[in-house]
C-alpha cells in the first residue's frame, strides 16, 4: 500500500450545534493529487480549515505522515509540513510580489534560495518581484498565492477553489500551472467547484455532499455525465 | 518664533514616540492600549526610586527600560493573550481596568505626592541664550529619540524578517498564521518595542517634570490616543503623525495663547480635533480612496 500523507480518520467538525464534516475519512498518498468536490455547503473548505487548525473538530483525527495534527494551532501545522492556498487568494496586496513570497518562508522550512525554484515555476513572479501584488491581475495574483504556498516546500498543499472568479482562459492557465505542479510531485488535495475537470485532472476525486463523502471517483468517471451528477446531487 | 517651533517640535516628537508605541500594539493586536500612559508612569516611579538611592543615570534608565518591558510582557500575558479573539471592546474596558489598577496601586504605595526623580539634570539647561533660552537640551533629545525610532522601526519593518511578519500580521493576521508565522512571536516582540518607547518617554519626561505622581503622563496619553485616532489609527505612520501633530499643536497653543487664556488650550486642541474628526472621520493622514491598508 503506498505511504499516506495526510489521512482523515472519521474527522468531525460542527459549528455551535450544526454538524459541517460528518465523519470524513479519506487519505492523499505521496506524490498524489486528490480531488474534494460538491456543492456549496458541502463541507468542502470547513475540512480545510480542520486541517490546518482553524477550527477545532469535535471528533476524529488529522495525521500528516503518521502523526497527529488534531487541534494543533494554524501556524504549527504550516511549519509541520501543510500549506494552504486560501479560497480568494489572501495575498498581501499592499506588500510587493517578492514580501508575499517570502512570507512563504515564514514556516521555517525553505530558504530564500528556494524561491528560485517558485519563480521559474511561474516567471511573472520573478518578472513583477518589485509590483505591489494588488496591482497584479486576478490569474496573476492566484499565481502568486500558489507561488507563496509552495515557497514554503510543504509536503502537502491545498488548494481551496483556485479558480474560482476568474475567466475562463485564466482557469485554464492555472490548471496549467496545477499540471506543473504535479509533474514537481508535490502532494495536493484539491478543492474545487469545477467537477468534471477536477475529477479528470486529479487521481482521485471525493465527492462531499452534508458533509460526508457520497461518492469517490476516477479520471475514468469524468466523461460520464450521469454517475457525475448522481454523485454530485445525489 | 524660532524657540517656539523647536519645543512644538519636541512636544510632538515625544507624543510620536508614545503614537508609534500604541500604533505598534494596535498593529498587531487590534487593541488600544489604554494602560500605555501607567507603563510610562511605573518607569517614571523606577527612576525616581533608583535616582533616590543614588544610582547611576546609565543603571536608572535600563532599570527603567527593564521595569516597563517586564511591566508590558505581563500584561500580554496576563491579559491580552488570554483575551485574543474577545470583542475590541473587551479588551479597551479591559486596558480601562488595567490602567486604573496600575494608577490606584502607585496611589497607594507612593502616595498623592509621588516622588521625586533627578536625572540627567543638565538636560533641563537652555541650549542657549536670547531666542533659544526657553529651549531646553531635552527637546533637542526628544527630537533626537523619535528621529532614531522612527528609522530603526521603519528599517526593522522594511528589511527584515519579523518585521515583514509583522506587517503582515497587522494586516491579516489569520493568513500570516496560515503561512507559518508565529502569532505570539510577533505580537511579543510589537509589546517588547512599545515598552521600550513607553522607558524612553518616561526618561524624557521626568527630565521636564521631576515631581512622579500617579497620575503621570495619563494627560500625555489622552492627547497622544486621541492624536493617533484624528491621525488614522489604521496605519502606523499616520498614528504616528497624528501624534507627533497633536503634540505640535498643543505646544503652539500654549505658547502664544495669552497667559489668561492658558486654561482654554485643551479646549482649543479638542475643538480642533472635533473638527477635523467630522471633516476627515478615517483619519487625517490616511490616504484618499484607499481601500487597503498597511497597518505597520
Amino acid at each position: 500500500m503506498p505511504e499516506a500523507v495526510l489521512e482523515l480518520d472519521r474527522l468531525d467538525v460542527r459549528y455551535g450545534g450544526v454538524p459541517a464534516v460528518r465523519a470524513l475519512t479519506l487519505r492523499v498518498d505521496h506524490g498524489e493529487i486528490v480531488g474534494l468536490i460538491g456543492p456549496n455547503g458541502a463541507g468542502k473548505t470547513t475540512t480545510l480549515h480542520a486541517i490546518m487548525g482553524v477550527v477545532r473538530p469535535v471528533g476524529g483525527d488529522i495525521r500528516l505522515a503518521g502523526r497527529s495534527i488534531r487541534g494543533q494551532k494554524p501556524e504549527r501545522v504550516a511549519r509541520a509540513g501543510i500549506a494552504l492556498v486560501p479560497e480568494g487568494r489572501r495575498i498581501y496586496p499592499q506588500l510587493t510580489v517578492d514580501e508575499n513570497l517570502r512570507l512563504g518562508l515564514a514556516a521555517g522550512r525553505s530558504r530564500r534560495s528556494d524561491l528560485r525554484d517558485v519563480r521559474e515555476l511561474f516567471p511573472i513572479l520573478g518578472e513583477f518581484g518589485r509590483r505591489r501584488a494588488g496591482a497584479l491581475s486576478g490569474g496573476q495574483q492566484q499565481q502568486l498565492a500558489i507561488g507563496r504556498a509552495l515557497a514554503a516546500r510543504p509536503d502537502v498543499l491545498l488548494l481551496d477553489e483556485p479558480s474560482l472568479g476568474l475567466a475562463p482562459t485564466v482557469v485554464d492557465a492555472v490548471f496549467q500551472a496545477l499540471e506543473r505542479i504535479r509533474e514537481r510531485g508535490v502532494t495536493t488535495l484539491l478543492v474545487e467547484q469545477r467537477a468534471q475537470r477536477t475529477v479528470a485532472f486529479a487521481d482521485r476525486t471525493y465527492v462531499l455532499s452534508n458533509g460526508e463523502v457520497r461518492a469517490t471517483l476516477t479520471p475514468a468517471d469524468a466523461d460520464d455525465t450521469d454517475r457525475l451528477v448522481a454523485a454530485y446531487f445525489g | 518664533m524660532l524657540q517656539t517651533i523647536i519645543n512644538a517640535v519636541g512636544l510632538g516628537a515625544t507624543y510620536a514616540l508614545m503614537a508609534v508605541g500604541i500604533g505598534l500594539v494596535f498593529g498587531v493586536l487590534r487593541l488600544i492600549n489604554f494602560a500605555y500612559g501607567q507603563l510610562i508612569m511605573a518607569g517614571a516611579f523606577s527612576l525616581a526610586l533608583t535616582s533616590a538611592k543614588g544610582w547611576p543615570e546609565w543603571a536608572s534608565v535600563l532599570t527603567c527600560v527593564a521595569v516597563v518591558v517586564a511591566l508590558s510582557l505581563l500584561m500580554e500575558l496576563a491579559l491580552f493573550r488570554p483575551l485574543r479573539g474577545a470583542s475590541p471592546a473587551t479588551m479597551l474596558v479591559a486596558t480601562f481596568a488595567v490602567a486604573f489598577l496600575l494608577q490606584a496601586i502607585a496611589l497607594l504605595k507612593f502616595g498623592s505626592l509621588g516622588r521625586i526623580a533627578i536625572i540627567f539634570p543638565g538636560l533641563f539647561n537652555p541650549v542657549g541664550s536670547g531666542h533659544l533660552a526657553t529651549v531646553r537640551w531635552i527637546t533637542v533629545v526628544a527630537i533626537i529619540c523619535a528621529v532614531v525610532a522612527v528609522a530603526g522601526l521603519t528599517l526593522l519593518l522594511a528589511r527584515t524578517s519579523i518585521g515583514l511578519h509583522m506587517r503582515a500580521a497587522a494586516t491579516d493576521f489569520q493568513t500570516a498564521r496560515l503561512l507559518g508565522v508565529r502569532a505570539n512571536r510577533v505580537i511579543t516582540v510589537a509589546v517588547v518595542l512599545s515598552g521600550v518607547l513607553a522607558a524612553a518617554v518616561s526618561v524624557i519626561l521626568v527630565v521636564q517634570t521631576p515631581q512622579v505622581v500617579p497620575t503621570f503622563a495619563l494627560r500625555d496619553t489622552i492627547i497622544v490616543l486621541v492624536g493617533v485616532v484624528v491621525g488614522g489609527i489604521d496605519r502606523l505612520w499616520t498614528a504616528t503623525l497624528g501624534g507627533f501633530s497633536i503634540g505640535f499643536a498643543t505646544s503652539v497653543f500654549t505658547d502664544k495663547l495669552p497667559q489668561s487664556a492658558t486654561d482654554y488650550v485643551d479646549s482649543a486642541v479638542f475643538g480642533l480635533v472635533i473638527v477635523v474628526l467630522l471633516l476627515r472621520p478615517e483619519g487625517l493622514f490616511a490616504p484618499f480612496r484607499s481601500r487597503t491598508v498597511e497597518r505597520v
